[in-house]
């Protein structure tokens, strides 16, 4: 693309005259700043964005949106920017949006939850909601990420044993759309009302703003949501003690107390959870694989892999159930809970970690899963990692689709880095569904991505579509490539992005493709 | 062929009927939404029938109006436009009961009593709203997303998947169901648009021909409390403590005029004395233990509420206003509908017109007040107005649904509740009250003041449903 | 890949042990963006959850550690030309190097961005991209040998009446180095007589240059021009060598690092103290007892190079500086109450002054100072304790009508003598 012909120098332009030249770039070193990330395949964000803008209210992202359905210019957002293929450059004077600017948090403590722009990270929100007795859920990308975008998007949070999936937390949101109109959805449908409830009214746009995972921008720009807190009987500061990377985070003992205990088989382990589920016991409930357990506990890239071939982990937390009970009436919850807990792992043969991996483990690493999880730990050990299959449904339906998971891993091990066979399996609304995630770790090089991790994700994904189960990756791959296996919802989707944004300038060929969905001849159904 | 010939073509002359007197009662329901006629009224036995009347309808430009219930209170299911009444009554079978993985899945027939009993079995239940009419079908009340009464998060959006006819005939799913055979179908969220969209939408955007649904386990121990206030205004604090630390299954709060509405046995007897003797509010919390050690359960749990009305000054009580057994009356209600006959709202004067609103807890006394103002104006009792207060989510918002009670037959009584409804509904919104289930009148109040969502939900319409035959006229299509 | 033990493992070494490499360095950079931020463990407010100044203040990627990896990367694969990009050298020199980014990056990978940082910088120097901003400056450390701006010959000014050896003429154990910032700064100045007092009374054999003490070339190291901490480094190794030293002490931070971690590699062996270390010390030993009181609620400012930067990266291992020595000093003054910021030790917040920003990028400099002036409010502290003159001098200029009053540790320590 002619970077820099008389249509960019218009675009910028304009650009500058609506936001301030401080806030708008097209210099090549900042753009550099914005090309790549470690999770996407490589090829798939070498486009590099003309423009980026910092819009810092919704109406200066509405007058971005309108710019571009004038002049035709494509458009998409990303906060932290994990992900970044997603919203990758793939046209010629695509503008990136970057929120830094959006960056306002309030707190409604009576009734639990945060309104937030963009550039809010999970750990600001946890902090002020810590104070006032409440948590949010935070995910594996990290508590630095975007807490707006990760609960648009993803979210697979640490404490949706309590708070479930991302998309159920999500109450008022504002939205500017494709044609620059600024949706309000919830009790901001009621101009008197402000965010507090994410219903309706009547049909719930929230349908439409996402599912397993989010339109990607593909439908418009968000530009506020309220988010829903949830109870905390714990200190109003995470307590520390250490310096980085060498740092403890010990609960108070009495309210909170972690129990790791192991079976023989993943299926037994799962069971111990079912029940755990039906008890209605603890506050966070995982079983997490070996892998996990370095991962997050490894400080150095030499740790992790002289820990890994040691084989302790795998020795000692393979198939473990991870438990925290919550104190959240009183003291007494937690030994009613334990006692119950007890009874349990009795009932189910479980085994309690020896106490020397419960000291390694739980008092440095345990509570990252309130407020840390950085998934970038995961890119410790060759540079990237990714998700082989990520499935949230009930915990029988998702278990069906782990071996396939192992056998298609397997299959491209080496060069896929070894990592077992790994499951993490997380109950959600106390055992109604369940996530199952198989991450795997691998060398992040251009070659790697290209001749194994794209097929072996390729793999994965007709696999899915063969044994019909309905992962995340199905989700995020755009409808007009699987449309037709699920009752051509392409076709419906087509019709609302169309009308929605008829320059397709919304981060185009994301969701849907339009271009592509245009050269098949598909009708895309308006009247 | 004419279309009666060919509906009957479709679905068989027992299924089918035009007879006036059948057409005069699908015309109307208890709400204040103007009686219309349909043409036609089929009783669906299949999905297959469904997708074929449907088709024909879509190809002939026909209205159709699903019906799940054998009971309306809100005007969803009166024909705005004639057409076709779909009634889904007959297809009431429950398909599975899956503990394990603690789901239901149900056809749209399937009513509150013949759930909760099926259901109960197995000691499972689905999570109930306040006295639901035994006719009243379960998976209607998921999909208008009717409060429930126990404020669990984890309970919460009870609908999770489903399997629906679209206005082009075709078969569509949502969340994990999402398209024929999928092997797990118990997550609201797979692809875009998600479970959430068609939820609310009163039949507009699809005939659900079944849904997966929550269900809970039953508790084996239950122990109730009662918590009188004579002020509203004194009831969001102890509330709002009590779910912050998680305490309790149900837990609602009434007036004195619906609390003695359901308990009154004798009518008008029991009813005026119960009302004058019950606390003007009384917070019902029940403490639940499931299958392992529930008494110890209840133990800690009841301290900690005794520590709670310590803090705030206010007292549990196993009863009010010395009825005796009340814990046990209430315990039994619980987790099941209501009676039909009687049906318990229509007691006091044969209707009841409920004006029903989320607002957050903190501002339910401010916007009570508001509706008894404009109860006042009116020259409305203000004793005569039934309110129930449901927290939800451990009260991070709060449902309350203000009933206003008149006689059927007295037209003047009707008139002017019909004015007090709707300006109280009007109030309500202005104070910030969101009517998340735009009925009736509601509609043009909650679009009017919504220009892009409605822009919004057109285009929705548009893509589902381009020749408008679903429900037309209902929200704001 | 190679495998080990049965297990499929990196194939590049580098990612089953660390070691320092330019380009593994910029290429690793996963964009977690832990860089921007405080560890999340220790966020306690939204307000001030940040630790990169630049990316605070200047918002675009590329001014955060991330993307300073980024275009360092092009740079260096040659996809990105210097005549690139105008915005080049500022985005790099948009940085207060304080190694906020670097510490939490090691949080949770292999890293040393902050090295990178530095290895681009002196990289643009040697090709000659030379920053104008900070020309002044270096043309007056070639003819003056001070980063001050100032003539040479006022150096010793600081000293005028002290009774102190002249490690000119004589000899002693210890030299104690001013730095330019308390040698012509008249306000600060005291404090490096205080110092030497102190270490005088405590029986310590000390001298000082004077006049004829020279910058350490630390902060213009900082600024890519590794020529003259060469240049400083030699000048200053033979004239402590002649003077019979074997140990420095400073009370300058960024003076302290440059002399602990800079000079070894340019044949320094002289044992390197903090002021902090010393009074410390004295304090376990008993050989510094406080008779006054001073009622004060303070908070202290931990300076990057006397904390975090003060630190030898081994992978794994805990990132170490002189964060306790002045707590202990803090709390062993009576009447002193300590009250802790949000943003401290190995997460601390930057005074703004270091790395070429407060020569070349004043409202920048300004801006970071105040967010740490806000956040030593926030604390209720009447005032703010650091051990570094650079961060003194920058808060005292950014004050902007706060009553807040700033010290730094050897004044708070000479209030109760």
């Amino acid at each position: 693309m002619p970077f820099g012909d008389d249509k960019h120098k218009l675009i910028y332009k304009e650009l500058v005259d609506i936001l301030g030249p401080e806030y708008v770039c097209d210099d090549r070193g900042l753009m550099e700043a914005y090309s790549r990330e470690s999770q996407s395949l490589s090829f798939l964000t070498r486009g590099r964005y003309e423009f980026v803008a910092l819009p810092a209210s919704t109406e200066d992202v509405q007058q971005i949106i309108r710019l571009a359905n004038r002049y035709k210019f494509p458009v998409s957002v990303f906060s932290t920017g994990l992900l970044m293929a997603i919203c990758s450059a793939v046209k010629p004077y695509w503008c990136l949006i970057d929120p830094k600017r959006m960056n306002r948090l309030h707190i409604d403590d009576e009734n639990m939850y945060a309104i937030v722009e963009p550039y809010v990270t999970h750990a600001q929100v946890q902090a002020e909601a810590m104070k006032r007795g409440l948590i949010n859920g935070t995910p594996e990308a990290g508590s630095q990420s975007s807490s707006l975008a990760n609960n648009i998007a993803f979210g697979l949070q640490g404490i949706a044993y309590r708070s479930g999936f991302a998309a159920r937390n999500v109450l008022g949101v504002e939205w500017v759309l494709p044609n620059g109109e600024i949706l309000r959805t919830g009790s901001l449908a009621n101009p008197e009302a402000g965010y507090f409830w994410g219903e309706g009214p009547g049909p719930d746009a929230r349908g439409l703003l996402r599912a397993a995972t989010g339109h990607l921008g593909a439908l418009g720009i968000i530009t506020r949501i309220a988010v829903k807190l949830y109870p905390w009987p714990g200190p109003p500061v995470l307590p520390t003690e250490g310096l980085a990377p060498v740092k403890k985070c010990e609960l108070p003992e009495g309210t909170f107390k972690w129990y790791l205990f192991t079976y023989p088989t993943l299926g037994e382990a799962i069971e111990a959870m079912r029940e755990i589920g039906k008890s209605e016991i603890g506050g966070m409930l995982h079983c997490w694989p070996p892998i996990y357990y370095n991962w997050w506990w490894a400080k150095s890239f030499e740790e992790y892999w002289s820990t890994w071939t040691s084989d302790y982990w795998q020795r000692n937390v393979n198939n473990c159930v991870a438990i925290c009970l919550w104190g959240f009436a009183s003291e007494k919850q937690v030994e009613y809970e334990d006692k119950v807990l007890k009874q349990i792992i009795d009932e189910t043969g479980g085994k309690p970690v020896p106490d020397e991996v419960y000291q390694r483990w739980v008092p440095y690493t345990a509570n990252n899963w309130l407020r840390d999880t950085n998934g970038c730990r995961m890119m410790r050990t060759g540079g990237g990692y990714f998700m082989q299959v990520v499935i949230t449904d009930s915990l029988d339906d998702a278990l069906g689709s782990l071996e396939s998971g192992w056998e298609i891993l397997d299959k491209y091990t080496p060069p896929v880095l070894d990592c077992g066979h790994p499951a993490w399996v997380h109950p959600y609304d106390l055992g109604h569904n369940a996530l199952i995630e198989v991450d795997f770790p691998r060398q992040k090089t251009d070659e790697d991505d290209m001749n194994t991790v794209r097929l072996l994700l390729a793999d994965g994904i007709k696999r899915n579509l063969q044994q019909r189960i309905a992962s995340h990756a199905i989700a995020a791959t755009p409808y007009n490539l699987t449309g037709r296996a699920f009752a051509n919802i392409h076709l419906i989707v087509a019709g609302i992005k169309k009308a929605l944004d008829p320059n397709n300038i919304a981060n185009p060929s994301r969701l849907i493709d339009m271009d592509a969905m245009a050269k098949t001849g598909v009708i895309t159904g308006n009247k | 062929m004419a279309i009666k010939e060919e509906l009957v073509g479709i679905v068989g002359s027992e299924s089918f009927t035009d007879d006036p007197e059948t057409i005069e009662k699908y015309s109307r329901d208890y709400s204040f939404v103007q009686p219309r006629k349909p043409s036609y009224v089929i009783y669906a036995k299949t999905t297959e029938e469904i997708q074929k009347v449907v088709k024909y309808a879509n190809e002939h430009m026909i209205p159709v109006t699903p019906r799940s219930s054998g009971i309306s209170f809100y005007g969803a299911g009166i024909p705005s436009q004639g057409g076709i009444i779909l009634d889904l009554t007959r297809m009431n079978r429950i398909l599975e009961i899956d503990g394990r993985n603690k789901k239901v899945k149900v056809e749209p027939g399937v009513t509150w009593a013949q759930a909760q009993e099926e259901l109960g079995k197995q000691g499972l239940m689905v999570c109930n709203p306040l006295l639901p009419h035994p006719l009243k079908s379960v998976l209607t009340s998921a999909m208008e997303r009717e409060p429930i009464l126990i404020p669990k998060s984890e309970y919460s959006e009870v609908f999770l998947t489903s399997e629906m006819v679209l206005a082009s005939g075709d078969l569509f799913w949502t969340g994990t169901a999402m398209g024929k055979g999928m092997k797990g179908q118990n997550f609201p969220d797979a692809l875009i648009p998600s479970t959430r969209l068609f939820l609310g939408a009163q039949g507009t955007l699809g005939i659900i021909t079944w849904a997966n649904l929550k269900a809970e386990y039953l508790p084996t121990m239950d122990k109730i409390f009662f918590m009188p206030f004579d002020r509203i205004e004194d009831v969001a604090e102890p509330v709002y403590r009590i779910q912050r630390r998680m305490l309790g299954n149900e837990c609602f709060i009434l007036n004195n005029f619906n609390l003695a509405a359901i308990l009154a046995e004798k009518w008008p007897e029991d009813f005026e004395d119960l009302r004058d003797s019950l606390p003007p509010w009384t917070v019902i919390l029940c403490l639940s233990g499931l299958h392992r050690m529930p008494k110890e359960k209840i133990e800690y749990e009841e301290e900690a509420l005794m520590e709670v009305a310590s803090e705030l000054h206010f007292e549990p009580l196993r009863t009010v206003a010395g009825i005796p057994g009340l814990d046990n009356t209430i315990s039994k209600m619980l987790r099941k509908p209501g009676m039909g006959e009687p049906y318990w709202k229509f007691r006091y004067k044969g209707s009841c017109h409920d004006v029903f609103f989320h607002i957050t807890l903190d501002r339910a006394a401010e916007l009570t007040n508001a509706m008894n103002e404009v109860a006042a104006r009116y020259g409305y009792p203000t004793k005569d107005i039934g309110i129930y207060i449901q927290p939800i989510e451990r009260a991070r918002v709060s449902f309350c649904q203000f009933g206003f009670h008149c006689d059927p037959q007295d037209a003047n009584e009707v008139n002017l509740v019909r004015s007090l409804f709707l300006e109280a509904s009007e109030l309500a919104m202005s104070m910030g009250g969101l009517f998340t289930t735009p009925y009736g009148a509601w509609a043009d109040m909650v679009y009017s003041r919504a220009a892009t969502y409605t822009a919004v939900m057109k285009v929705v319409k548009n893509a589902l449903d381009p020749n408008n035959i679903l429900n037309p006229g209902k929200l704001c299509f | 890949m190679v495998m080990e033990k049965g297990k499929s493992l990196p194939k590049d070494p580098w990612h089953r042990k660390y070691y320092w490499d330019l380009r593994k360095n910029a290429w690793n950079c996963a964009r977690c963006s832990v860089c921007k931020w405080v560890d999340s463990w220790e966020v306690k407010s939204a307000r001030f959850a940040k630790i990169c100044p630049s990316s605070l203040f200047y918002l675009f990627d590329a001014y955060s550690c991330q993307g300073r990896m980024d275009v360092a990367l092009a740079l260096i694969d040659g996809t990105l030309k210097y005549e690139d990009s105008p915005a080049l050298l500022d985005i790099f020199y948009k940085c207060n190097m304080c190694g906020g980014c670097d510490a939490m990056c090691k949080r949770v990978q292999d890293m040393e961005p902050l090295r990178v940082i530095q290895e681009m910088r002196t990289r643009l120097v040697g090709d000659g991209q030379l920053l104008p901003l900070h020309m002044p400056v270096m043309d007056n450390l070639r003819k003056e040998d001070n980063m001050m701006m100032k003539p040479k010959a006022e150096r010793g000014k600081w000293a005028k009446g002290l009774k102190v050896k002249d490690l000119t003429r004589e000899k002693a154990e210890v030299v104690f180095h001013a730095g330019c910032n308390f040698s012509f700064d008249e306000t600060l100045g005291k404090t490096a007589r205080t110092a030497v007092t102190l270490l005088q009374n405590a029986g310590v054999d000390i001298g000082i240059m004077g006049k004829d003490e020279a910058c350490c070339g630390c902060r213009a190291y900082e600024m890519g021009y590794q020529g003259e901490l060469t240049k400083y480094a030699e000048n200053n190794i033979e004239a402590w060598t002649n003077a019979g030293a074997k140990t420095v002490v400073t009370a300058c931070s960024d003076c302290y690092y440059g002399f602990k971690h800079l000079y070894p590699a340019l044949g320094s062996k002289f044992e390197v103290l903090h002021i902090v270390e010393f009074i410390d010390r004295l304090i376990k030993e008993g050989k510094l007892k406080f008779t006054k009181t001073v009622p004060l609620t303070v908070t202290y400012h931990d300076p990057c190079h006397l904390g975090r930067r003060d630190h030898v990266y081994v992978p794994g291992e805990a990132i170490m500086g002189l964060y306790d020595q002045p707590r202990n000093i803090i709390k062993s003054i009576p009447g002193v109450e300590l009250v802790e910021m949000e943003r401290i030790k190995e997460y601390a917040w930057c005074c703004g002054a270091g790395g070429g920003v407060k020569e070349a990028y004043p409202d920048f400099n300004a801006f970071t100072a105040q967010e740490r002036i806000e956040e030593a409010t926030a604390t209720g502290a009447a005032a703010l304790v650091t051990a570094c003159p650079w961060c003194e001098r920058n808060f005292l200029d950014s004050l902007n009508g706060s009553k807040m009053k700033v010290y730094d540790i050897v004044e708070l320590v000479q209030q109760a003598i």
